[in-house]
C-alpha cells in the first residue's frame, strides 16, 4: 500500500511554552511578536536570561512549535556568560538537548564561554554538493546502477567501517590538516579546498585534546557515512531562482548534483562526550551555573575552555577529511558506472559548509566592531557578498548555503544575504528541522513501505535498515519550503535554485 | 507520552520489577528506566540501550567481555558516564550489547576528586553479524538534558535522553 507521505499541519499562531522544572522560571513562557517572521522571547521574564531569544518563524512555523521545548531551550541558551545580542533560534529550530537544533549564540572572546552543547555531538556535521554536468534526463536510465554503486563505495549505517585503520601518525595528520591531508593524500583535487568553509582546515587544533578512545573509535570510520539523519542524495535541479548566482555556482536547469551529509563519526561524538563531563565538573569552580547540564560550559581562555577549542578543532578537521574522502569515492563511482573521467563529467565541488560548530568572528555589537565566538547548532554560516571569508571565486554572490529539505519533496541552494549580519551573527537555517519524533513517525507509517512509495515518485533508494526509513519520511519534516521562505524574507539567504531527489542512499 | 518497549533486548538478569519504555523527543530519543534497586536500575539502562541499538539475535552469547569501573560527582553523572560507556564500547567493537552485570553502585565513604558515586560492571558484546546481533540506530551520545536518578517509593528511576 503507498500512502501519502508527507505531513500538513494546520496551525495559530503558538504565544506560550510550558517551561520545565528547573528551567529558571515558572509559568509560560510569553513570546512576543516582532514582525511578520520574527519573535521575541523577552529576557525581562527571566532573572537568569541576560539576553532577549529572537526566533525566525511565521505563524505556521510557529505553531508547529507549540508544546516544543526548543523555546524554553532558547531562553536558556539566553543565560551563557557573556552572550551578546540574542540568544537566536532559525526557521527550522526544534527541541535539541541543551541548545535547541537550530539554534545561535554569540559570546564575547573577552569573558563568554564555550558550551560544547552549542556545537552537539557531531563536531562539524555538514552538508558538501557536488555539481556534474549530466542532466537528469540523461542519467536516469543508469540511476539504479549509480544507486548501487554509491551505496557499495561509501561505507553507511550504524558504526560503519573503512576498511582500513589509520595509523597514530595518520590520524594526527587528518586532524591537524583536515581535507588537505585527503586532496594531498590523492583524494580529491585542490580545487575542492577552495570551496570548502575555512579551506577544510580549521586552526587551532589540538590532537592531543582528543582522548584514546575518541581516536580509537574515529581511526577506522574515515569516509563513512553513518546513519540517523545523514545521507548520501543525487538530486536534479529543479528549478532556478537566481540565474547570476547559479551560473556562479556552475549550476543549471535539470543539472545533477550530489549532497553528501555527515559529520565526525564516533571520533568527534566522543570529543563532546568527553569535555562535556569536563565542564560539567568545571562549572562550580568557575561560578558558572545553568539551567540545563547539557548546557556545561566553561570561559573560553580557561584550561578546559582551551582543550575543549583544540579538540573541537581537530573533530571539524576530522569531518571535512571526512567528507572529502566520501566525494571522492561518489566520482569514482560515477566514474564506473558512467565510464568516464569524474573531470570530464564536471563533478567539481560547489562547496561545503559545517552547521555544528563554535568560530571565531567579528560582528557589530551594540554598533561596535566585537570578537566574538559564535556557537551554530544546526545553523548554516551565511556570509553576504563581499565579505572576506567568502571564498574569492564566490565574493560577488556571497556564500554557498545548502539547506536539505526531507527525501520526499525538495532541498535549496542559497546564498548568504546582507541581513545574516546584523540579524543572525551571519548565519541561516540548516534544514528542514524535523516536527514528528522517530516512534511517531514510525507509527504514522506502520505499514508502509517508503522505499516502494518514494519510488512511485520516481526517486529510488538504497538503505541499510529500509524498515526504519519511516523514521526519515517527509512526513517527519517541516516543509523546507517554509522554512527557507522565511529565511529569505527575513534576509538571511538569497535563493538560487531548488531541488528533486532523484535516488537516496541512507545508512 | 510514553510507549511500552517490548524488552526484547533484555538481558538474562532477573527482570523482577524492572521496566523501560522509550520517551519521544522530535529529534532523538529517550529512555525511562525504573527498577528496584540502583544497581538493577542501572542494568536495565543497558537493557533499554541494547533495545533501542541493536536488534539482538537468537541464541547468541556474547564473545567480547569488558570490566567497567565509573566514577562521577552525583547520581545524574554516573548515569551519563554509563551509558556512554555503553555507547563507546558498541561502536568501539561494532557490535551489541548482549549482558551487562551491575556488581554494584555505591558512594565512595572518603573523599574523591573523581567523584563521590562509582560503579562497577561487566559488560558482554557480540560483534554485530548476519546470523547474529543487527545494528538498528546509532547513538552518537547520552546527554545530560533532563537526566535524571530519582529514588521513587520503595525503587528508583532513570530518565535520559539520548542524541540520535
Amino acid at each position: 500500500m503507498v500512502r501519502r507521505l508527507h505531513s500538513e499541519r494546520p496551525g495559530t499562531a503558538s504565544r506560550s511554552a510550558t517551561q520545565p522544572p528547573g528551567s529558571g522560571a515558572a509559568g509560560p513562557l510569553q513570546i512576543e511578536r516582532l514582525d511578520e517572521v520574527r519573535w521575541r522571547i523577552p529576557r525581562t521574564q527571566r532573572p537568569d536570561m541576560r539576553v532577549d531569544g529572537i526566533v525566525f518563524a511565521d505563524d505556521e512555523l510557529m505553531a508547529a512549535l507549540r508544546g516544543d521545548p526548543a523555546l524554553v531551550q532558547v531562553a536558556n541558551v539566553a543565560t551563557l556568560p557573556g552572550i551578546v545580542g540574542a540568544s537566536l533560534a532559525m526557521p527550522d529550530v526544534h527541541w535539541g538537548y541543551g541548545f535547541p537544533i537550530g539554534g545561535v549564540a554569540a559570546v564575547r572572546c573577552d569573558g563568554g564561554v564555550i558550551s560544547p552543547g552549542g556545537i552537539g555531538f557531531d563536531i562539524n556535521c555538514g552538508v558538501r554538493l557536488l555539481r556534474t554536468d549530466l542532466t537528469a534526463a540523461g542519467v536516469r536510465p543508469r540511476l539504479e546502477r549509480l544507486a548501487d554503486a554509491l551505496f557499495a563505495a561509501v561505507p553507511s549505517g550504524v558504526g560503519a567501517r573503512s576498511g582500513r585503520r589509520l595509523s597514530a601518525r595518520e590520524l594526527d595528520d587528518v586532524l591537524l590538516d583536515g581535507a588537505r591531508q585527503a586532496v594531498e593524500a590523492g583524494q580529491g583535487w585542490p580545487s575542492d579546498l577552495e570551496r570548502t568553509e575555512d579551506g577544510g582546515r580549521l586552526g587551532g587544533a589540538d590532537p592531543a585534546a582528543v582522548s584514546p578512545r575518541a581516536r580509537q573509535r574515529g581511526a577506522d570510520q574515515l569516509g563513512t557515512l553513518g546513519s540517523g539523519n545523514h545521507f548520501l542524495e543525487l538530486d536534479m535541479v529543479d528549478a532556478i531562482r537566481d540565474p547570476m548566482a547559479a551560473a556562479a555556482l556552475g549550476l543549471f536547469e535539470g543539472q545533477v548534483v550530489v549532497f553528501i551529509h555527515c559529520g565526525s563519526r564516533g571520533l568527534g561524538h566522543q570529543v563532546c562526550t568527553d569535555h562535556v563531563a569536563i565542564m560539567d565538573r568545571a562549572m562550580d569552580r568557575h561560578g558558572i551555573r545553568v539551567p540545563d547540564r547539557q548546557l556545561a560550559c566553561a570561559p573560553l581562555d580557561s584550561p578546559e575552555g582551551r582543550a575543549y577549542l583544540g579538540a573541537m578543532a581537530a573533530a571539524a578537521n576530522f569531518a571535512w577529511a571526512n567528507r572529502q574522502t566520501i566525494a571522492h569515492a561518489v566520482r569514482g563511482a560515477f566514474e564506473r558506472v558512467l565510464g568516464s573521467d569524474a573531470r570530464r563529467l564536471g563533478m567539481g565541488l560547489v562547496y561545503d559548509v559545517s552547521h555544528n560548530i563554535a568560530k571565531f568572528e567579528t560582528h557589530l555589537v551594540d554598533d561596535e566592531e566585537t570578537a566574538v565566538c559564535v556557537h551554530r547548532k544546526g545553523a548554516t554560516r551565511a556570509f553576504p557578498p563581499e565579505h572576506p571569508d567568502v571564498p574569492a571565486v564566490y565574493r560577488a554572490v556571497g556564500q554557498p548555503v545548502f539547506v536539505p529539505g526531507d527525501m520526499g519533496r525538495c532541498s535549496y541552494v542559497a546564498v548568504g544575504a546582507a541581513g545574516s549580519m546584523p540579524a543572525a551573527f551571519g548565519s541561516t537555517c540548516h534544514g528542514a528541522g524535523r516536527n514528528l519524533s522517530r516512534h511517531a513517525a514510525l507509527r504514522e507509517l506502520r505499514g508502509v513501505d517508503v522505499a516502494a512509495a518514494l519510488a512511485t515518485e520516481g526517486i529510488v533508494v538504497r538503505a541499510e535498515r529500509p524498515d526504519l526509513l519511516a523514521e526519515e519520511a517527509s512526513i517527519a519534516y517541516k516543509d523546507v519550503t517554509a522554512v527557507v521562505r522565511v529565511a529569505e524574507r527575513a534576509g538571511l539567504l538569497r535563493v538560487v535554485a531548488r531541488l528533486r531527489p532523484l535516488a537516496v542512499i541512507k545508512g | 507520552m510514553t510507549t511500552a518497549a517490548d524488552g526484547s533486548g533484555g538481558l538474562p538478569a532477573a527482570r523482577s520489577g524492572r521496566r523501560h519504555t522509550i520517551v519521544p523527543h522530535t529529534a532523538d530519543a529517550g529512555l525511562r528506566m525504573v527498577a528496584p534497586s540502583l544497581a538493577t536500575l542501572f542494568e536495565e539502562a543497558a537493557v533499554a540501550l541494547s533495545a533501542f541499538t541493536a536488534d539482538r539475535g537468537v541464541g547468541v552469547p556474547p564473545s567480547i567481555w569488558e570490566d567497567v569501573r565509573l566514577e562521577a560527582g552525583d547520581l545524574p553523572g554516573l548515569a551519563y558516564a554509563w551509558l556512554n560507556e555503553l555507547v563507546a564500547l558498541g561502536d568501539i567493537h561494532h557490535g551489541a550489547v548482549l549482558e551487562a552485570s551491575v556488581v554494584g553502585v555505591d558512594r565512595r565513604t572518603d573523599a574523591s576528586p573523581d567523584g563521590s558515586w562509582r560503579l562497577r560492571a561487566r559488560i558482554g558484546l557480540a560483534p554485530y553479524a548476519t546470523n547474529g546481533p543487527r545494528p538498528r540506530r546509532g547513538v552518537k551520545s547520552a546527554t545530560f538534558h533532563r537526566l535524571a536518578v530519582v529514588r521513587r517509593g520503595h525503587g528508583w528511576t532513570m530518565r535520559a535522553y539520548l542524541d540520535v
